[in-house]
């Protein structure tokens, strides 16, 4: 279990954090992080999308989300996406 | 446990913890990912001949190199070159990519869960990476003028030309990866164009000239119709050196522009670049990960810092 986890939204063009295109985070474990990204089908995956974007090589912004928002972040991904999300190919 | 842990998904995995070796619940890295045995055999090559080039006269003109003094003097970052050589090499002593990789490293193009894109799908990637093959002779022709202007006044020089486009595999893999993972919400278009490098270009000015080289070829791209969204100063990070900007060309591609000094540009492209990859690679434990930071930190130190480079601000235009 990790000693904390921050959330970032993916945002760009017109999406903001009430709709951004994805949703990744941070976890934070006594002997260094680790990062994680949101995926279709809902389960979480390893990202390197956080270090990417540290040193600007993604193109655009992630916006830390509080954990309330970031549930309200995949809520919406449910409704859109459906109650247990989509395959990964869709 | 709150909503948000979800523990009821069977694909919650973070980093492998220290001494966890066993690939079988590993997610597998990309084999781009992979770094191979001849791209190492050049990084090493490539950090060498840097570093044993200290002592001859640089024809672009060599000036103060580096930030730390000892008792001896001022010593720079190409004085240290062989030492990080050394250091890195002593690192994948201590973590093989044998060891790494062997029990999971892929055999096809999509080795872990990420499935085959649909049909539809594929046809819309293969649209995106053809406006981005389109868009390149054109872009790239101005940037090969801009060098050619710029250079008499302020000695800019185009650096990794060869490679300022991604392969199409490698967009393809880009975007499945981002469809799947990064960006589930965006289509492949979308996808494809927050991939900034899918054309990149880097320019490299010594250090007296770095300012001033950075500001002429912004106004000289702006002066052919391109815009620039974004730039980022990273003089100040501690584990990598130089500002990354972006543009949007008048027909609306986007591409990358970086803008390095020659110690930068090296310890990006040739010292640091396998740490990078490790560091990316979901493999990689956090221990591990911990040394790799701290290697690029200590790389980064070295780098001088050129002139009032620090003080060219960030910018982001608003709606990119």
């Amino acid at each position: 279990m990790s000693d904390s986890i921050t959330y970032f939204a993916i945002i760009g063009d017109d999406r903001t954090i009430d709709n951004p295109y994805g949703l990744v985070r941070r976890l934070e474990h006594d002997d260094g992080p680790s990062d994680e990204a949101l995926r279709k089908d809902f389960s979480w995956k390893f990202t390197p999308l956080i270090v990417e974007w540290e040193r600007g090589d993604f193109e655009d912004e992630l916006v830390e989300v509080s954990h309330e928002q970031a549930s309200k972040i995949i809520e919406r991904f449910r409704q859109k996406w459906g109650p247990h999300g989509q395959p990964l190919d869709s | 446990m709150g909503f948000l842990d979800l523990p009821d998904y069977p694909d919650e995995r973070g980093r492998p913890e220290q001494g966890s070796t066993s690939g079988a619940e590993r997610p597998t890295p990309k084999p781009r990912e992979l770094p191979d045995p001849d791209e190492r055999g050049r990084a090493y090559e490539a950090m060498r001949a840097y570093g044993s080039a200290e002592t001859a006269p640089d024809t672009a003109g060599e000036s103060q190199h580096g930030q730390h003094a000892d008792g001896a003097g001022q010593r720079g970052y190409r004085d240290e070159v062989p030492r990080f050589t050394d250091r890195w090499a002593d690192h994948e002593r201590r973590w093989p990519e044998t060891r790494r990789h062997a029990a999971d490293r892929p055999t096809s193009r999509h080795p872990d869960d990420s499935p085959q894109p649909s049909q539809e799908r594929q046809a819309e990637t293969a649209e995106a990476i053809g406006r981005v093959r389109e868009a390149e002779p054109g872009l790239s022709a101005d940037a090969q003028a801009i060098e050619q202007e710029n250079k008499d006044t302020y000695g800019g020089w185009l650096e990794g030309f060869k490679h300022r486009i991604k392969g199409e595999d490698r967009l393809e893999e880009k975007a499945t990866e981002g469809l799947t993972t990064s960006s589930p919400d965006a289509t492949p278009k979308q996808v494809l164009r927050l991939i900034p490098d899918a054309i990149r270009f880097t320019y490299c000015f010594q250090e007296d000239n770095y300012t001033r080289g950075y500001y002429d070829i912004r106004e000289r791209l702006e002066s052919r119709g391109h815009e620039m969204y974004y730039s980022k100063n990273y003089w100040a990070h501690p584990e990598y050196k130089g500002i990354n900007t972006r543009w949007v060309t008048p027909e609306g591609q986007r591409f990358e522009v970086q803008f390095h000094t020659p110690d930068s540009f090296h310890a990006k492209h040739h010292v640091t670049h396998l740490a990078y990859e490790r560091i990316r690679d979901p493999a990689t434990s956090r221990s591990e990960l911990r040394e790799l930071h701290a290697f690029q930190r200590e790389v980064s130190s070295w780098i001088q810092v050129s002139d009032c480079a620090e003080d060219i601000p960030d910018y982001k235009k608003e709606g990119f």
